[in-house]
């Protein structure tokens, strides 16, 4: 086991140092680093956004010995759940804090006036900023760029207004078409007054004394199983290439998931995507799959043919959250939904479940005109979105202040908290396929994401588990997933890179690891975010779902609160037993 | 296609790195690791002597390749004090690296940003041209070709 070395960087005190941390070097990296270190410093008795709360990132052990571990984890008290904030980011960050020897960041305090961090090989600038704040995520980086040195080898992490506003779902852009995009982490940016980090290093001690010709082997074997076979679908149409089979499910979340079937569900699949508006694609730092597709968003401006253009990333989340969630069936529209959010700085995912029931509410005259400031708001109006999200960053009408913390307060005030997709306060993602994808996301998944384990994978296996089975897959997809998340490989790769292939590329690089320990490492942190989650006031028997879950067929079929009753049951006592084996408490 | 071959004016033809569709490069860096691992026996693709970036930002443009191009008179030659720099029969450079006194006047000498630095050695890294980037390049942007 490698001693990680964390990058303490205080903004209040000024102060930055590094620290090598012998005793977690059990907790290897990634997410168990990051983990610890998030215990150690956050503050339960004061909000999210306060000064002292920490943002750690973190990288996985693995990065950048192998293909594709290419993953960085950030950490951090969540303004939208009042609960465990993380979210995984790609781009070139997770290489770039190794070039500059550091395995984790940890920032608290607040910064007096905007600032950007410099990083390089371990020592730390504050920068001002002040010129930066208020310019949109994408104008921001411009001027970094020009000014910061190693292009190449570097990273550039930004948050748009919505992060400087507070807005609870804010996002931090990575590297232009990557993102912590989940939980809010752009506000806890905002609030410390950080606008931008900037990671260079030039990778002094990255080497490591090992059996080299068998590394080599490894790495090369790797190399090919990444980009052959079943892994060629995330490089050829990527992630869009689920809108058609998810379409015929029955499963795609379609205006406010009135319905899981959109009918114009071809003319925004990845295959139309494809032939109509991929331009080229790009990858993260290390990872030859390349899964990251571009579109041009081709937009005439005025007479005589007068053209702009921009290129924006998309993927499946995208295209259903601002697609067949909002009801807009035009690929130019959802592109242009899709900028919006970039240079905002919001996760596209909630800010499509939030656009979604704004329109059902102003449907059923919960909020009007008078509340928006927008009038005639109904699904597929991009027009009418673009301006509402323009009024949530920056509008003081009460309406915008509260949507600002997120739905949960919108439902407070207005009511209408059925048809609010929320899975535990976060948002949906694109998959009303059944009881895993359901439970999964909304009581078992430490971020309420459908990451965390992949309920629906197991619900499209369309077998009928019974509850005490499917309590038991999504249990063990989620600690294998919480162990796996060290490692900093994508999960797109967690078939290639199986238990046993771990363990030995592992011991290679002098992490003696083995089946076990594994297994017990992924228990313990997946336990220790629960019982945080617990203190934040998580109590599964208080939890309600929304109505609306239960109302529209999940994959045609409809779902029995009976069901999921039995089997938050079982995931009770499933988690009981857990602790008690691990004596966790 | 128009592929410009450039004859070398007294006849001898150099067999060098070409990166040569970059605006097919998704910016992976498997080049990179590729130089590294193979060519420099190191885990640090801080090692490589090809580098990859945008051109400007990911959402300006193409990705572009630092490398060297195998002049055919080496510029940087003449920068170095020592004499330390023999210009490559096939094209590029090779550092007799006993006779450096890492003084990075070769690399201030090169036009095309293509010399990198060694923070652990201490020495110049030089691209040999050896195409073993070339092969683990997922879009076949490189290639060791005559110019």
């Amino acid at each position: 086991m490698k001693t990680p070395k964390v990058l303490y960087i205080d903004l209040s005190n000024n102060t930055g140092e590094i620290r090598e941390r012998e005793e977690l070097k059990f907790f290897l990296g990634g997410t168990g680093l990051a983990t610890e270190l998030f215990l150690e410093n956050v503050n339960l008795n004061s909000h999210p956004t306060d000064p002292e709360q920490p943002i750690v990132i973190s990288t996985g052990y693995l990065t950048p010995y192998y293909p594709v571990a290419t993953k960085s984890i950030a950490l951090f008290y969540s303004p939208l759940t009042n609960s465990l904030g993380e979210s995984h980011a790609g781009g070139r960050l997770a290489l770039a804090m190794k070039l500059a020897g550091i395995d984790a960041i940890v920032i608290t305090g607040k910064s007096e006036t905007p600032c950007y961090i410099s990083i390089n090989n371990g020592s730390v600038k504050v920068n001002n900023a002040e010129p930066l704040w208020g310019l949109k995520a994408t104008e921001a980086a411009t001027y970094i760029r020009d000014k910061e040195g190693m292009s190449g080898l570097r990273s550039i992490l930004r948050i748009g207004p919505a992060g400087e506003q507070k807005v609870a779902f804010s996002m931090v852009i990575v590297d232009t078409y990557r993102h912590f995009g989940r939980l809010g982490l752009g506000a806890v940016m905002g609030s410390k007054k950080i606008k931008s980090i900037v990671v260079t290093g030039n990778g002094i001690g990255l080497d490591r004394d090992v059996n080299f010709e068998e590394y080599k082997k490894i790495f090369e074997e790797l190399h090919k199983k990444v980009t052959t076979g079943s892994m060629r679908k995330y490089h050829e149409y990527g992630t869009s290439l689920n809108i058609l089979p998810l379409n015929e499910l029955g499963s795609l979340p379609t205006r406010n998931l009135k319905s899981g079937l959109f009918e114009s569900a071809e003319k925004i699949s990845g295959e139309a995507f494809a032939e109509h508006n991929l331009t080229r694609k790009f990858a993260c730092a290390g990872c030859p799959l390349g899964c990251i597709h571009i579109a041009m968003r081709r937009n005439k401006f005025a007479h005589e043919e007068e053209w702009e253009r921009n290129e924006v990333s998309y993927d499946y989340e995208l295209i259903y959250a601002l697609g067949s969630l909002i009801g807009i069936d035009d690929r130019q529209n959802i592109l242009k939904m899709i900028e919006c959010t970039e240079e905002l700085g919001m996760d596209a995912i909630y800010t499509g479940v939030f656009l979604s029931w704004v329109t059902e509410a102003y449907d059923k005259g919960i909020i009007t005109q008078h509340d928006l400031g927008v009038s005639e708001v109904k699904f597929g109006n991009t027009e009418k979105y673009l301006e509402i999200l323009q009024n949530l960053v920056y509008s003081d009408k009460k309406f915008y202040v509260l949507a600002r913390n997120g739905l949960t307060d919108l439902v407070k005030e207005y009511g209408g908290y059925d048809f609010a997709l929320l899975v535990n306060k976060n948002a949906m993602a694109g998959y009303h396929t059944g009881y895993a994808n359901l439970i999964g996301q909304s009581i078992v998944g430490i971020r309420n994401a459908h990451t965390d384990n992949a309920g629906y994978a197991i619900d499209q296996e369309g077998k009928d588990f019974d509850a005490q089975t499917l309590v038991d897959l999504l249990l063990q997809e989620e600690i294998f997933r919480a162990f796996f998340n060290c490692t900093g490989i994508c999960l797109f790769a967690r078939k290639v890179y199986d238990i046993n292939l771990i363990i030995r590329i592992s011991q290679l690089i002098g992490y003696e690891i083995n089946e076990d320990y594994i297994k017990q490492t992924g228990t313990k942190i997946y336990l220790k975010k629960m019982i945080f989650k617990e203190k934040t006031g998580f109590v599964i028997d208080n939890y309600k779902f929304p109505e609306r879950f239960f109302e529209t067929p999940a994959g045609k079929k409809k779902l029995s609160k009976e069901f999921v009753e039995n089997a938050l049951k079982e995931f009770k006592n499933r988690l009981l037993q857990l602790k008690m084996e691990y004596n966790i408490l | 296609m128009v592929v410009a071959i450039k004859v070398a004016v007294n006849g001898s033809m150099r067999k060098v790195l070409i990166a040569k569709y970059m605006s097919r490069c998704m910016g992976c860096m498997s080049c990179m690791f590729a130089c590294a691992r193979r060519v420099r026996k190191s885990l640090s693709v801080a090692k490589s002597a090809i580098r990859i970036k945008t051109k400007g930002g990911y959402s300006s443009g193409n990705m572009v390749a630092d490398h060297c191009l195998g002049c055919e008179e080496p510029p940087c030659i003449p920068f170095c004090p020592e004499g330390a720099l023999v210009k490559r029969k096939n094209g590029g450079i090779i550092l007799k690296p006993d006779l450096c006194n890492g003084c990075k006047k070769c690399i201030e000498g090169c036009p095309v940003r293509a010399i990198f630095w060694d923070e652990e050695k201490k020495l110049p890294i030089f691209c040999i041209h050896c195409g073993n980037c070339v092969e683990f390049c997922p879009h076949k942007c490189l290639e060791i070709g005559e110019i």
